[in-house]
């Protein structure tokens, strides 16, 4: 019967923004107020100009009110209504307003259609490069449009005023030529002004320019100077360069002979050092051996001990010694001969023969003439300055010895000894 | 997730300059619409179709105030379907206008419109109160008058599942039944007010209907035990109707009638799959309701702001303004029944099962199917519809396209992509009809995609390892997917595919598992087979790794169409299903030969293969444990009145057992046997659940329960998704997924797998440290842990370590009794004593025991239970082999148990032995007990039995 138009009713007002529910049972009874309501709200969608009292509360007033909207409808919009129909409220009036509905959202359907798509494009939830950088700036951007909106609208009613009264105030055609010529008198003059200074101005660019291209000639040349002064090579060049190099071949010469030098200088060290500790010790036994010879002596003196045995017991304690020092054949059994052998061959030897073994050794690595001449040199001279002291150590440990033999003498005489002693200097 | 959109494009020859005149205003000539449009392409003219249906093989029809049904094909490269022109016209105006001059004005509109299930007849309801049955051909083949159908407007039909039935209703308030061919069966209902929507429920016994602002559910038919347990639901719920059908009460007594809405309930429908009742109103909410009119779930109102047309006129400056409600104009369960659909003015909402919004979306702002630029919308490519409401939703039969009518006139296809099923490392997300996004995130190597690493490996160094792989099917469109147990099933049209993450490239493909006309409607994956129904209504059994069909179990009454996750469970080795013929059974199969499981019988009552409600109530959802093998193998069902029940499936002398009450979903472990559900807002494990079954006193020891954070706005019970290595993870009312990390869970599992390789000392040892670091009071994990260890060593029959364990929960008397039966000497006796104890019936026992002829435990058994008849009976039989001993013991204990109560002899039995025994003998008391000690020793001193059970050990 009228469900149909009931659906399609309430579904087209939902479409056209009717502001509350209108439900499919609500015209199953008579509703007047609703009707109306409709009716009226829909006449103001129609038009909103239109001025119509929404009058409903005695029954002259009802029937007032849709008179008088039948009319308009008919005269606007050549839409015939029925009014009993409409009165009656119910599923039948359903049909009457559906015939406005209809053209009100036809009518808007068309619009829309013509236009363009209109952002009906609802909030896709799902939208997965939906920025929100992006989004946050556009915020920004409306709102501050907006502002500027705000702010111009502001302005607007003070600006409205002056545009009015610029526009309704009376114009003189002769001043405002005469304005106008005189302002464009003045932008010639302005314009006459600014030539000549461009003028000016371009003089002095060329100037300008002139200099500065002087400046650069001048520049490129002695730069051209530099390079040809830098590229010559001075005479005294290969000379130097050769001297060089010599001296650089002599200053390793000189290196290595320093160094030479102050190894056997050390070594030298070393084995005086050594030596004197040698003759320290041998210094200390001669003295004890005296000093046990003049006990001896003594004893023999008080007649204590056999001169035979004593003798033997000498000559066994002097062979020890020999031995010890390792230098004399077991042939020479005479004291005088071996006492001199102990202390003139003893050391020097020793000594020449470390050193020539040293100095060998690094000569091993240049073997240049003269280099070994020079060694050879210095182990003459070291060899000298040995032997003199060893000299000078013989005569000290002579001297000694003879202090003790005159000490010794003095208390022996005509003794073996004494004399052999004597002998040996 | 996202709507991809496709529209219908209209037919060319669709436009008559007679039809434009029915909608234009009476007298003004049509606005240019015919031309206007034709360009465009689109139907738009206002409510040309208002209504619209797939055919089972894929075409979409509509139907509205054109008159006439159109129908479409879905094409996938396309951005709108292709139409394939008029189907059927009604209008034949002048015949029409002459005829029907009473309805002056009215036309032959379509209101709605309906596929018969199989696809043979398309019906249509018409606003002027007739409608019409049309075949597949578009020929009209019966059309029931105004008269006799309805008066005033059809508004509403629907078929019944099975095509047996029609039901409309119509502005008088009526409800009929009609018979497929178009004859009156029965006029169900008469309201005060229009009817606006009808809907069947799934077993077509009974119809949901709207009038006003009331749902009303009417059964229609069904058995007399449905229809009684009916009745006593509507008693326990509305209070009204008594019990006797007798009378004006049986009216009353046959339908439940509730206030659903503050508005005008517009839409209505009740799910197949689970078996609720979506409603949409004028007050601009849906809800969710139970067959029983309870409510689960009520929406917010589902607002819209004031749509500005951009005209300047600024009516009243409702710039900010909310805009009025907009009522919910249509409601559409999705056929798997996970998710609804919603309608209503310019928006479209896809709802989970509970309620909550899983994606909304206007029309206008959807993205275009297989747009040149993926991101296109109507709204961007200038082609955008003028907003309104959707009159009317239809899903196709396999789910994945939802079909919507505009009130501006247009129709469109929805798809839905971006679902994302999760399993495990797993995830799977649809991304076009005919691609899925598969990821697959692997946790630790070895565990993670095997399922069962362990408690040892989840403590392993976790390197993110997300594979990710883009599955692209061609010209075929997915029906359906399936994730879970470290399997993937895809189903596309043609073929079936099962890929074994993280292994992508080489899927098994099967061909011609489903036929193509017939798709395929759920699978349900289970850890080595998986089941899956299609329309054609077979259930079959299928191996992951052959592809081969293992079997297709089949019962009396099978609907395999109504078989959803929930009425469907798939183990190893068996697949139980809710027998939607008896309402309070569930049959379990055997998964290799499609047979009813072989069970332990109780006598000869009971069918093979069967677990029935103990109470006979009504079973809603079934489960299968998932690990052991079949003798270990329970199921556990809810019933109507959310009891949870567990049963053994290979014995049916056990009665299920009550668990809790109140259970909203329940899940079971993947990998160990515990069994976890959400029962009055907690959250419940059972770690080892059998223990019901050994010692019922432990169950509540046993019991953990897990502490759930309250959470805002969350009115809903959370539901279980996953129960895997001690992870439950639950999807809460308000859609969030919130995953609980159970030690307990772990530590059992750490439990059985000690017990599994009778590691005893073990298994002990690991109980003491848990409770010595967990706490040991009651209620600590220390103390179920020690009741899990009790369960696991009664079920392995160890007796020490159970000793242990009672003596770790202090409960003295079982203590006791192990070391009760550590003293009996033989192993059958130690077993029927166990049994006993388990709580297996004593005939049962009784049994064991004369089989392996222990007849005095036998007699004493019957003594114990002051059974004297049997006892006396059982000592006869042997007296008659010519052993006396044991009736005199039976008559020694039947004097001194008369001697105590100080009654005489009344049991004809005995009177009659004790007068034989009056010539011979004289019972001494000394002499008896000799003889009793005889009977224990020869028990002592028995061979071996034959049955040794090497597994009793001290």
């Amino acid at each position: 019967m009228s469900f149909r138009e009931l659906r399609n009713f309430t579904e087209t007002m939902r479409c056209l923004g009717y502001p509350r529910l209108i439900s499919m049972e609500n015209f199953r009874t008579p509703n007047f107020e609703l009707v109306a309501d409709l009716l009226y709200w829909l006449l103001k969608r129609y038009d909103p100009e239109i001025s119509i009292s929404d009058e409903i509360s005695t029954e002259s007033d009802r029937v007032l009110f849709l008179k008088s909207t039948a009319k308009i409808m008919l005269s606007k919009a050549r839409v015939k209504l029925n009014l009993k129909r409409l009165y009656a409220a119910d599923g039948y009036a359903v049909r009457e307003l559906l015939k406005i509905a209809n053209m009100l959202r036809d009518a808007t359907t068309k619009a829309e259609g013509r236009e363009d798509a209109v952002g009906v494009e609802g909030l896709d939830l799902d939208r997965k490069n939906l920025d929100p950088k992006q989004v946050r700036e556009h915020a920004t951007d409306i709102t501050r449009c907006g502002a500027f909106l705000y702010d111009v609208l502001q302005n607007e009613i003070q600006s409205r005023d002056l545009r009015y009264r610029a526009v309704n105030s009376n114009i003189d055609l002769e001043e405002i030529e005469r304005a106008v010529q005189n302002s464009i008198q003045s932008v010639k003059e302005n314009i006459t002004n600014l030539d000549i200074q461009l003028d000016e101005l371009e003089k002095d660019k060329t100037n300008l320019e002139s200099k500065i291209e002087k400046r650069r000639a001048e520049l490129e040349r002695s730069e051209k100077r530099l390079s040809t002064l830098q590229s010559v090579r001075p005479a005294y060049m290969d000379e130097y360069e050769q001297l060089q190099a010599k001296m650089q071949d002599l200053y390793t010469k000189y290196l290595e002979r320093h160094r030479n030098l102050e190894y056997l200088e050390s070594q030298l060290e070393l084995h005086r050092s050594t030596e004197q500790r040698q003759i320290d010790a041998a210094s200390k036994k001669i003295r004890k051996m005296q000093r046990r010879l003049q006990d001896e002596e003594m004893r023999i003196l008080r007649g204590e001990v056999a001169i035979d045995d004593e003798d033997d017991a000498e000559d066994d304690e002097i062979t020890d010694m020999t031995d010890e020092s390792g230098f004399l054949s077991p042939g020479q059994s005479t004291l005088p001969t071996r006492r001199r052998s102990i202390v003139a061959t003893e050391l020097p030897d020793n000594l020449v023969s470390s050193a020539e073994k040293t100095v060998q050794g690094s000569l091993a690595m240049n073997d240049e003439d003269e280099d070994s001449e020079d060694f050879s040199d210095l182990t003459e001279a070291s060899e000298d300055s040995d032997t003199h002291l060893s000299v000078n150590d013989e005569e000290l440990a002579s001297e000694e010895l003879e202090g003790l033999d005159e000490d010794d003498t003095a208390i022996l005489t005509g003794d073996e000894f004494s004399s052999e002693g004597s002998d040996m200097f | 997730m996202r709507f991809l959109i496709q529209s219908c494009a209209e037919a060319v020859e669709a436009r008559t300059a007679g039809q434009d005149a029915i909608l234009g205003p009476d007298g003004t000539p049509p606005s240019g619409t015919g031309e206007g449009e034709a360009g465009k392409g689109r139907a738009c003219e206002p409510f040309a179709y208002v209504s619209a249906a797939w055919h089972p093989g894929g075409e979409l029809f509509a139907g509205g105030d054109g008159a006439l049904v159109a129908h479409w094909e879905f094409q996938q490269q396309s951005p709108s379907a292709l139409p394939l022109g008029t189907f059927a016209s009604f209008a034949d105006p002048k015949a029409d206008d002459s005829n029907s001059q009473a309805h002056a004005g009215t036309g032959h509109y379509v209101t709605c419109c309906a596929w018969h299930p199989r696809g043979e007849i398309l019906a249509c309801a018409h606003s002027q109160g007739s409608f019409k049955l049309i075949s597949r051909q578009g020929r009209v083949e019966k059309t029931v008058p105004a008269g006799q159908a309805h008066d005033g407007a059809c508004i509403g039909l629907r078929w019944n599942l099975d095509g047996t039935a029609l039901a409309t209703c119509g502005e008088d308030g009526k409800v009929k039944l009609w018979s497929k061919t178009g004859m009156l069966r029965s006029s169900l209902a008469a309201e005060q007010q229009a009817v606006y929507c009808v809907a069947f429920s799934p077993d077509s016994n009974l119809l949901a209907l709207c009038s006003g602002k009331h749902v009303v559910v009417k059964r229609i038919g069904g058995t007399n035990a449905q229809r009684t347990q009916f009745t006593g639901a509507v008693e326990g719920e509305g209070g009204a109707g008594g019990g006797n059908q007798a009378g004006g009460m049986a009216a009353n007594s046959r339908s439940i009638r509730w206030r659903a809405h503050d508005g005008v309930v517009l839409s209505l429908d009740w799910s197949v799959a689970n078996g609720k009742i979506v409603s949409g109103g004028e007050d601009g909410r849906y809800k969710v309701w139970d067959a029983y009119g309870r409510l689960l779930f009520q929406s917010a109102v589902v607002g819209h702001e004031i749509y500005e047309f951009g005209s300047a006129k600024g009516s009243a400056g409702n710039k900010s303004q909310r805009g009025p409600v907009t009522p919910v104009t249509s409601v559409r369960w999705r056929p798997d029944g996970e998710s609804f659909a919603v309608g209503t003015f310019d928006l479209l909402l896809l709802c989970d099962e509970s309620g909550w919004v899983q994606h909304k979306s206007s029309p206008n702002a959807m993205r275009v199917l297989d747009a040149p630029h993926g991101r296109d919308t109507f709204a961007l490519r200038g082609s955008a519809e003028v907003p309104s409401s959707l009159m009317s939703l239809a899903w196709s039969a396999d789910g994945t396209q939802l079909a919507c009518t505009n009130g501006n006139g247009s129709v469109f296809i929805v798809m839905v992509v971006g679902e994302v099923r999760e399993s495990g490392p797993i995830a799977l997300e649809t991304e076009a009809p005919n691609a899925l996004l598969a990821r697959h995130t692997c946790v630790d190597q070895d565990g993670a995609a095997a399922g069962g690493g362990g408690g040892g490996g989840l403590g392993g160094a976790e390197d993110d390892l997300l594979a990710e792989e883009r599955l692209h099917f061609g010209q075929e469109k997915v029906l359906a997917t399936g994730v879970g147990f470290g399997k993937v099933v895809v189903v596309t049209q043609r073929q079936t595919h099962v890929y074994d993450p993280p292994e992508w490239h080489q899927p098994k493909s099967y061909t011609s598992l489903f036929q193509q006309d017939m798709p395929v409607k759920l699978v349900v994956l289970g850890p080595k087979v998986m089941a899956t129904t299609d329309t054609a209504g077979a259930l079959k059994v299928v191996a992951y790794d052959t592809g081969r069909v293992l079997c297709q179990p089949k019962f009396q009454g099978m609907r395999a169409e109504l078989l959803s996750r929930r009425s469907l469970a798939v183990a190893d080795d068996c697949v139980a299903v809710v027998d939607h013929a008896s309402m309070s059974s569930v049959r379990v199969f055997d998964a290799n030969t499609g047979k009813p499981l072989s069970q332990r019988r109780r006598g000869d009552q009971g069918d093979l293969g069967t677990i029935s409600h103990p109470q006979g109530g009504a079973i809603s959802e079934v489960g299968l444990s998932l690990v052991g093998g079949i003798s270990d193998r329970k199921a556990c069902f809810v019933d109507a009145n959310r009891d949870l029940y567990l049963s053994p499936c290979a014995d049916q002398t056990r009665q299920p057992i009550k668990l809790c009450t109140m259970c909203d979903s329940f899940g079971w472990s993947a990998d160990s046997s515990a069994l976890c559900c959400v029962s009055d807002g907690k959250l419940l494990v059972w770690c080892i659940p059998d223990v019901c079954f050994l010692d019922a006193d432990l169950l509540p020891l046993c019991q953990h329960e897990v502490p759930i954070p309250k959470l805002a706005n969350d009115a809903l019970a959370p539901r279980i998704v996953a129960f895997e290595r001690g992870r439950i993870s639950t999807r809460s009312g308000n859609g969030s997924l919130i995953t609980y990390m159970v030690p307990l869970a772990l530590y059992s599992l750490a439990l059985e797998r000690c017990v599994q390789q009778h590691r005893w000392p073990k298994a002990v040892h690991l109980c003491r440290t848990v409770s010595r670091c967990e706490g040991q009071v009651r209620g600590d994990q220390g103390h179920t842990l020690w009741a899990c260890l009790a369960a696991l060593a009664l079920q392995q029959q160890h007796i020490e370590t159970a000793k242990t364990a009672y003596a770790s929960l202090g409960l003295i008397d079982k203590v006791q009794f192990m070391n009760f039966l550590k003293e009996v000497p033989s192993d059958e006796g130690r077993a029927a004593e166990l049994a006993l104890f388990k709580g297996v019936p004593p005939k049962e026992v009784e049994a064991m025991l004369l089989q392996s002829s222990l007849h005095y435990r036998a007699v004493k058994l019957n003594i114990r239970m002051f059974h004297w008849e049997r006892a006396l009976e059982l000592a006869q039989r042997q007296a008659q082999q010519g052993e006396l001993e044991l009736v005199h013991i039976v008559l020694w204990h039947r004097r001194r148990y008369l001697l105590r109560q100080g009654r005489p002899e009344h049991l004809e039995p005995y009177v009659a032995q004790e007068d034989e025994l009056e010539e011979g003998t004289e019972l001494v008391d000394e002499e008896v007990k000799a003889k009793i000690q005889r009977e224990k020793n020869k028990e002592v001193q028995r061979p071996q039995g034959m049955i040794r059970r090497s597994s009793i050990a001290y």
